[in-house]
């Protein structure tokens, strides 16, 4: 018998970002007892990084008047290429603005309306209205017909995330950081909690739980260049298509944001665009009128990304070092406007580039950003496949988003989901009854205990998990990014196969005792890789460009084969993930014209002709 | 160019004091010590540090670094070193370590508590802020918590650093039902707030500027 701590709690969430921590506290304000698992202090989660704004359509600032759920509501489904549940959109939009204004009631210092007369960085002339004085503000976003992106000036998810964990301090709710879920516990039917390691001591713990969360967030360091935490590596997802029984949702579809800034990759938000900025080649002209006459820089990231990189393809890039990019003019903004408004970029370009967006062009390229896809979900947050799992956030595919989100939209939807299925969440574990089967768990931890074992002494082999790290991050680079075609994601398929069989013989060079990060890294790999192939083997079957999935041999939408979501199911044994589909629901928005874009409107058989 | 880093390195299991550890590793213009540090971990994957966003945000890589706590991530190489230089990398200090350059963060953590670390919201508030009271918050509310105010100066008050930047953001905030009260915990006059000010302006890796409070 293995020697372990066991936790009981009624509720465990996985991952304390914004999602996780609003389930938690709607769980715990139900009366529940809640334990969240974190890799990091809440307060180092990746939400932080999160800086333009979370759209809800308030309508208080002047550009944003008339704004209603329905506008944002069409906005979403545009952007989403029709790929979203529309039912999900529906309630989402109708959900935000309730979602901002509790966040204002818990502390968040939302930026507010100021009255009188201003002039926009194009001309025009503005005014904000007294009566508006002091309501929550908002800016321009791409892909909106109103400004409606609420904000913090540019870090914004840093106050929601503040603000978010002094609730659960003040809530007392239990969070045991640092601590890494690495396999659910489960017959096939029902979730039971998850079997954890302790990062500072290596120790194995299982949480048995009435219901478990995921709330982990995105895979984005699958990619080399990611605009996203080192810690981001899709572990919930894994976890979850682990199990053999839970899918996920439309892995293909990933956004590449247009302003990751060369060669750090840090984001740069689109409240840069949002507040004038324009996007400038190489001879210092502002293509993207050319391109997108109506939306300019402000159409939806999957259409900018590509514009950018078919002006790249044409000669009109930057040369650099670190390969061709173009340049994000702000300079026009004005030093107050930057100083204030935009001051998070203005200290990552000073900091991080040693340039003055003052006075200085800053170099970007079209960025890995966010997953669409993720452990697909219904409505309520309830995981297909196995009863008492949810998610929440980046990690599930719920579905808001379909191929493309609109910037501003996954923080909404982390705080909006978050109070949604955590009330899901609530309802579901006060009607569950804890009953486990200790051998279940006894066997759960022991796997993970050989697992360990194995790879410490290097039973299966002496590969190296930087080495197959590195290799898995350059395929899905070079063959899987924003524009794709059959033979380069075939390759990718083969190439990830073959990486994804020597990951089963990973043998490590460090002790593996007590906090060893290169143990981590090795048990999280061959999950890693699994995540690896549903993208790229999802996005080689998908014969039709959608959103950011954009095929140069299929480059049209094709409603009649491909208005559909994909399954990903991953078999006991199997090397490659198994495909199925189910309709996307649509309620009120019937497939149509985005309004930019590459024409998006409907055509057979995706074929170019 | 090359340079020579120089890294506290401690195993609570084996060593009973820090000892220094040197990598040669290969740089360019344009990298931070965070850049560097992962080629030291490259070399051997023993070594324990903490990060996560890169990006200046997150606050969990302060460290030691040469001469002061800076945030490994946004602190340039090329700032602290030429070509063929040294960089000398130690735990945070006035933390316990835990190993290498991974300090125990809890008593920080807890020290918010400190304070009362959330909005006590007036009842009734209308949810109206004045633009001028929404940006006196701004500025203490840009806190990543990453430590490098605790490690470096002193508060001259009640309350350690970190916390107190907290407690001035919440008693600026006119939602807050405490407001100025709050300031009775720091035990600070205004010469000492004052003091304090100046101090966290000079090494805040964010640069906070505390607004004006009443104290009485």
């Amino acid at each position: 018998m293995s020697r372990y701590q066991t936790h009981i709690t009624d509720v465990l969430v996985i991952g304390a970002g914004l999602a996780g921590e609003r389930v938690a506290i709607e769980a715990a304000t139900h009366g529940l007892d809640v334990t969240i698992l974190s890799l990091v202090p809440p307060r180092r989660s990746h939400s932080t990084a999160a800086q333009g704004g979370m759209q809800a359509s308030l309508g208080n600032c002047a550009m944003g008047e008339g704004d209603n759920p329905d506008i944002h509501f069409a906005d979403t489904v545009k952007g989403s290429d029709w790929g979203c549940d529309q039912d999900v959109a529906r309630l989402f939009v109708e959900t935000a603005p309730i979602a901002v204004r509790e966040m204002a009631v818990w502390g968040v210092p939302w930026s507010r309306v100021v009255a009188g007369k201003r002039t926009l960085p194009d001309g025009r002339v503005i005014e904000e209205k007294k009566e508006k004085e002091g309501l929550i503000t908002a800016r321009d976003f791409g892909g909106t017909a109103k400004w409606r992106t609420c904000y913090t000036a540019d870090g914004t998810g840093h106050t929601l995330q503040y603000t978010m964990d002094s609730i659960v301090i003040k809530m007392g709710i239990t969070v045991h950081d640092r601590t890494e879920a690495i396999s659910l516990i489960h017959d096939g039917e029902r979730c039971f909690g998850t079997v954890a390691r302790c990062l500072r001591t290596g120790e194995l713990r299982a949480y048995i739980a009435k219901s478990t969360v995921i709330c982990t967030g995105g895979y984005g360091r699958l990619y080399s260049a990611s605009t996203n935490a080192v810690i981001n590596e899709g572990s919930g997802m894994f976890l979850a298509l682990d199990t053999g029984v839970v899918p996920l949702g439309n892995m293909e579809a990933v956004q590449f944001h247009p302003t990751g800034m060369v060669p750090v990759w840090i984001l740069i938000t689109e409240g840069a665009r949002g507040d004038g900025g324009y996007l400038l080649d190489k001879n210092l002209h502002r293509f993207m009128p050319d391109y997108e006459p109506k939306k300019k820089e402000l159409a939806s990231r999957d259409v900018v990304s590509r514009r950018m990189t078919e002006h790249i393809r044409k000669g009109y890039g930057v040369e650099s070092p670190y390969g061709p990019h173009l340049w994000l003019d702000i300079r026009h903004l004005g030093a107050k406007h930057i100083n204030t408004n935009l001051r998070e970029i203005a200290n990552i370009c000073r900091n991080f580039a040693g340039i003055d967006p003052v006075k200085d062009l800053i170099p970007v390229r079209p960025t890995q950003h966010y997953s669409m896809g993720g452990v697909r979900t219904n409505i309520d947050g309830a995981a297909y496949g196995l009863k008492g799992l949810f998610a929440a956030g980046e990690a599930a595919c719920w579905d808001l988003h379909g191929f493309n989100r609109l910037g501003g939209n996954s923080l909404a939807e982390t705080v909006t989901a978050g109070r949604i299925i955590g009330k899901k969440v609530a309802e579901y574990t006060l009607g569950a009854s804890l009953t486990f089967n200790p051998e279940l768990v006894e066997d759960a931890v022991k796997k993970q205990e050989n697992r360990i074992k194995g790879l410490i002494n290097g039973w299966h082999g002496k590969e190296n998990v930087y080495e197959l790290r590195n290799l898995m991050q350059q395929n899905l680079m070079d063959y899987v990014g924003i524009f794709r075609n059959g033979k380069d994601l075939q390759k990718a398929v083969s190439n990830l196969q073959e990486l994804y069989h020597r990951s089963h013989k990973i043998g490590l060079r460090s002790s593996g005792v007590g906090a060893n990060p290169e143990l981590a890294q090795a048990l999280r790999l061959p999950g890693m890789i699994r995540l690896a192939l549903c993208i790229s083997y999802g996005a080689l079957v998908r014969t039709e460009s959608r959103g950011s999935h954009f095929r140069e041999d299929y480059p049209k939408r094709d409603d009649v084969n491909w208005l559909k979501r994909t399954l990903a199911y991953w078999p006991e044994g199997a090397d490659l993930p198994e495909l199925k589909y189910e309709p996307v629901k649509i309620t009120e928005l019937p497939p149509g014209d985005r309004g930019y874009g590459e024409s998006s409107a409907g055509s057979e058989g995706g074929k170019n002709g | 160019m090359r340079l020579t880093l120089r890294v506290a390195r401690y195993d609570p299991g084996a060593d009973v004091d820090i000892r220094m550890q040197k990598y040669l590793v290969e740089w360019e213009r344009q990298e931070t010590v965070l850049d560097v540090l992962f080629k030291a971990w490259q070399q051997d994957p023993t070594l324990a540090f903490r990060r996560s966003c890169r990006s200046g945000i997150c606050g969990s890589c302060a460290m030691f670094i040469q001469d002061g706590p800076r945030l490994a991530c946004q602190t340039l190489v090329g700032d602290l070193a030429g070509d063929g230089g040294e960089l000398t990398l130690r735990p945070l200090p006035g933390f316990r370590p835990l190993k290498d350059l991974v300090v125990d963060l809890d008593p920080f953590f807890d020290a918010l508590k400190q304070v009362i670390p959330w909005v006590l919201t007036v009842p009734g508030h209308d949810g109206r802020v004045a633009p001028e009271d929404s940006r006196r918050i701004e500025g203490p509310a840009t806190c990543i918590l990453c430590g490098i105010c605790d490690a470096g100066i002193d508060s001259g008050g009640n309350v350690r650093p970190a916390a107190l930047v907290k407690n001035v953001r919440l008693a600026v905030d006119p939602r807050d039902a405490l407001g100025a009260q709050r300031m009775k915990v720091t035990g600070l006059t205004e010469e000492g707030l004052q003091t304090f000010r100046q101090l966290l302006a000079r090494i805040c890796p964010k640069g906070i500027e505390l607004p004006a409070v009443a104290l009485e």
